[in-house]
C-alpha cells in the first residue's frame, strides 16, 4: 500500500497551482489576452482566407461569422467548406470530430492544472480552447504564472479576432490582396517556436520535441487530415518518457 | 440543409474533444502519467511547428522559411519572448526572400 501511495505525488507539487486573489484575476485575464496577442496576425490571415472561401460556397456573411463564433476551430471549418456542397451534415460533423481529436491530447495535458476548478470553469475553458490559446496558456503555467483567468484571457483574445476576421473576409470577398505574398503564414510557426522555448528542460523534452517533429513531418506527408499532430504528440512524449527512464537507469 | 444546425453539430463535437479529458483527469494521477503529460505540450508544439516550416502543400520544400525559423529559435532561446521571436523571424524571412 505504501508503495502505491508514494507512487502518487500531489499534482500541485508538479503543477505549481497557487490560489488567486480577486485583485489578481483581472490582471491575469488581461495578461492572458496580451500573451496571445502576438499570435493574432496569423489568425487574422487565416480568418480572411476562410471568409473568402465561405462566400465562395454560398454562405452569407452572417453564416460565415456565425460558424467561426460557435465552432471556433479553423482547420475543421475549412474542411467543412470543402465538403459543404457535396457532403451530408453527418459527414461534415464527423469530419469535424476527427480533425479536432487532437484537442483530446491538449485537454489531457492541461487537465492537471485545472483539477482544482469546478466543472463549469472547465467547460468555459474548453469552449474556446484553440491551438493558439492552449499553447499560450500552458506556456504560462510552465513558467509558473498561469491560471484559469490567464487561460480565459488567451481564449478570448483568439476568439475575438477569429470570427471578425472571417466576417471581414466574407464582406471583402475577392478584393482582398493575396496576403501569402508577405509570408505572414510564418507568424504561426514562429509564435509556436517562441512558446516552445518555455518547455525545454533537459533531455526528455528535447527527445520529445525531436521525435514529434520527425513524426509530424512524415505524418503530414502520408496521413490525411490532422492525424499527424495527435500521432506526433503521443509518440514524441512517449519517446521523451523513455529517454528519462533510460537516463535514470544509467545514473 | 440548415447551415446553423450543421454549425451546432460541429460546435458540439469540437467542444467535446476539448472538454472530454478535463474532468476525467481531475484526480491525482500516478507520477509516470504526470511526467508523460508534462512532455505533451512540447511534443504538440513541435508537431505544429515542423510541418509548417518544412512543408508547403504537404511537400518537403527548402526555402527562406527554414533559416528564418532557425533565427526565430535562437531568439526564442535567448529572450523567451514570443513577440521578439516573431519580429526576428519575420525580418529574417523577408530579408532572405528579397535576397534569394
Amino acid at each position: 500500500m505504501e508503495a502505491a501511495v508514494s507512487f502518487c505525488v500531489p499534482a500541485a507539487e508538479w503543477y505549481h497551482i497557487s490560489p488567486m486573489s480577486a485583485t489578481h484575476r483581472s490582471a491575469s485575464l488581461a495578461r492572458g489576452f496580451l500573451d496571445a496577442l502576438p499570435l493574432t496576425p496569423g489568425v487574422v490571415m487565416f480568418g480572411l482566407v476562410y471568409g473568402v472561401a465561405a462566400r465562395a460556397v454560398g454562405l452569407s456573411p452572417v453564416e460565415t461569422a456565425g460558424m467561426s463564433a460557435i465552432v471556433h476551430a479553423g482547420s475543421s471549418q475549412f474542411a467543412a467548406l470543402g465538403m459543404w456542397l457535396s457532403a451530408t451534415p453527418g459527414a461534415i460533423v464527423l469530419t469535424t470530430l476527427i480533425i479536432n481529436l487532437r484537442h483530446l491530447l491538449m485537454g489531457a495535458s492541461v487537465a492537471p492544472y485545472l483539477r482544482h476548478l469546478p466543472l463549469r470553469w472547465k467547460m468555459l475553458l474548453a469552449l474556446w480552447m484553440s491551438d493558439e490559446s492552449y499553447a499560450t496558456a500552458i506556456a504560462a503555467y510552465e513558467r509558473g504564472r498561469g491560471s484559469e483567468w490567464h487561460f480565459l484571457g488567451a481564449n478570448l483574445c483568439i476568439w475575438i479576432v477569429w470570427w471578425p476576421s472571417g466576417l471581414a473576409g466574407a464582406l471583402a470577398g475577392q478584393s482582398i490582396p493575396d496576403l501569402s505574398r508577405y509570408g505572414l503564414e510564418m507568424v504561426f510557426p514562429l509564435a509556436f517556436i517562441g512558446l516552445a522555448a518555455s518547455f525545454f528542460k533537459g533531455r526528455a523534452s528535447a527527445v520529445a520535441a525531436g521525435v514529434a517533429a520527425v513524426t509530424a513531418v512524415l505524418g503530414a506527408v502520408w496521413l490525411p487530415g490532422n492525424w499527424h499532430i495527435i500521432g506526433a504528440g503521443l509518440l514524441g512524449s512517449l519517446a521523451g518518457l523513455a529517454a528519462v527512464r533510460e537516463g535514470g537507469a544509467r545514473s | 440543409m440548415n447551415p446553423w444546425a450543421v454549425f451546432a453539430g460541429m460546435a458540439l463535437v469540437t467542444f467535446l474533444t476539448r472538454f472530454a479529458m478535463m474532468p476525467m483527469l481531475s484526480r491525482e494521477l500516478p507520477r509516470p502519467v504526470l511526467r508523460y503529460l508534462q512532455l505533451v505540450p512540447v511534443a504538440i508544439l513541435s508537431a505544429l511547428i515542423a510541418p509548417a516550416v518544412l512543408l508547403v502543400d504537404r511537400h518537403l520544400t527548402l526555402g527562406p522559411q527554414i533559416p528564418a525559423a532557425a533565427v526565430g529559435a535562437v531568439m526564442a532561446w535567448r529572450t523567451r519572448s514570443v513577440l521578439w521571436t516573431i519580429v526576428a523571424g519575420m525580418l529574417a524571412y523577408w530579408l532572405l526572400s528579397a535576397l534569394l
